[in-house]
């Protein structure tokens, strides 16, 4: 498994700031930095090429236009340019009218955990890619489905011969854990590598 | 899975999803997402060259429409060349003629290639004089007429390792020359001067295109070009050094920059 992509390494200096200041010199270094996480998620959620290479230029457009909003202190500018990525494809995806159900949780979780301000960023990716790694299989898979590969609840449920509750619980619980050891300080690394909840 | 039509989408006329108030949780959802993509990472995952590039095309326009002020340098001798381009736009004198309703927004669009069906409200106003790195955008992206030369540098020692092109629309008579490298003057001695040959005139007195100055420090420098008098066939373009203020006809004794046929 390669890891190309970039996930904030504590030796790269953040780009948006520099593209919302007006350098637009970083503008080539954004597209060379985040283009591979973009178009991964856009080629995973798109239907066909031509759907991802209008997706992927939508994307930027509004990664441009939103590069001012990047906040270090809230996040990773990788988590930042997944974000905007996900907000266009579901908006597209929208437009295609799919039925979509992606965020269960806005009703239900606790969202006001903020990251401190001065936590080095890529000790956060580490953390989230730790979160992840400790949930249990069925949370993780469900999440990656719909995080990754943009399915639907209901695709998941047909893909994967699950009921639609399930996978919804599936995806809540996933989540909410991860929330969790993402606000805490540590990642139990001894966490069960997903004992129950089987697909 | 296409709709009919998706393809000639316009971000012009839709705006990005517009964020919740508050992002936390969506930032979550980014943060996973991210690290997912990650460690799923695989050679398919690099960007298309042809989508890179127009990426970078169209952000750096955006970028430069956002922060209008930015690399311009003003035709005339009224104007500091230390001055930022948002004091100097409001001189007259390196205005274009024509108030042309541009907007970067409208050209990243363009730079698309999709349907353009009306002009962003929320980038730059459309009533602002584009800067001469608009203009140029404008120019290359929706003016058939123009065309686009390539400088060589002459042998000048201000001219060492310049480069940069000249596009010029002979239909609407504006032009935009791109610069880089070329040394900074000191505007109160001297100043660079273009001068445009017309195959219609006589070869011996070139249309006066304007005099302008490279700001010290500056990296790449747009320069709009400010023809006199109409230029029917332009055959070639040609950049030479003057005392202060221009000249009406030049020796050219120091041509630091030519584009030509």
């Amino acid at each position: 498994m390669t890891t190309t992509q970039s996930t904030d390494t504590a030796g790269d200096a953040p780009l948006l700031p520099r593209v919302a200041a007006g350098d637009e010199f970083a503008v080539r270094d954004v597209v060379s930095r985040y283009g591979p996480l973009i178009w991964s998620l856009v080629r995973r959620w798109s239907p066909d090429t031509s759907d991802a290479e209008d997706a992927v230029q939508d994307v930027f457009v509004d990664l441009w236009r939103s590069a001012a909003r990047f906040d270090s202190t809230r996040s990773t500018e990788a988590g930042f340019v997944a974000m905007v990525t996900r907000r266009r494809l579901i908006d597209r995806l929208r437009k295609r009218q799919r039925a979509i159900e992606f965020e269960p949780l806005s009703e239900n979780v606790d969202v006001a955990v903020e990251q401190e301000p001065d936590i080095d960023r890529g000790v956060r990716t580490h953390r989230a890619l730790e979160a992840l790694r400790t949930l249990p299989p069925a949370q993780r898979i469900m999440l990656e489905l719909s995080l990754l590969h943009g399915r639907t609840h209901d695709e998941i449920a047909r893909e994967t011969n699950t009921p639609l509750g399930t996978v919804k619980s599936h995806i809540r619980r996933g989540l909410q854990r991860a929330r969790d050891l993402l606000a805490s300080n540590t990642i139990d690394e001894s966490a069960p590598d997903g004992s129950g909840d089987p697909l | 899975m296409n709709i009919p039509g998706d393809s000639m989408y316009d971000p012009s006329n839709s705006p990005p999803p517009q964020p919740p108030a508050d992002e936390t949780h969506e930032l979550l959802l980014g943060e996973l997402t991210a690290a997912l993509a990650a460690e799923a990472s695989s050679p398919l995952d690099t960007l298309p060259a042809s989508a890179s590039a127009r990426a970078m095309h169209v952000g750096e326009a955006m970028v430069r429409a956002q922060h209008a002020s930015g690399g311009v340098t003003p035709v005339g001798g009224s104007v500091s060349a230390t001055e930022d381009g948002a004091t100097a736009a409001q001189h007259a004198k390196w205005r274009v003629r024509t108030v042309v309703a541009w907007s970067g927004w409208l050209a990243a669009a363009a730079l698309l290639a999709f349907a353009v069906r009306a002009p962003r409200t929320d980038g730059a106003p459309l009533s602002e004089i584009p800067t001469a790195a608009m203009l140029r955008d404008s120019l290359v992206l929706a003016d058939r007429s123009s065309m686009r030369l390539a400088f060589t540098a002459g042998d000048d020692v201000t001219a060492i390792g310049a480069e940069g092109d000249v596009v010029w629309s002979a239909r609407t008579q504006r032009g935009v020359m791109r610069i880089v490298g070329l040394a900074p003057n000191d505007r109160a001695k001297w100043q660079y001067q273009l001068w445009i040959f017309d195959k219609q005139r006589d070869q011996r007195f070139p249309v006066d295109g304007g005099v302008f100055d490279i700001p010290s420090g500056s990296r790449e420098v747009f320069v709009p070009i400010d023809a006199r008098v109409p230029v029917d066939n332009a055959t070639l373009f040609a950049v030479t050094i003057e005392p202060a203020g221009g000249v009406v006809v030049s020796a050219r004794e120091r041509v630091v920059l030519t584009a030509g046929f």
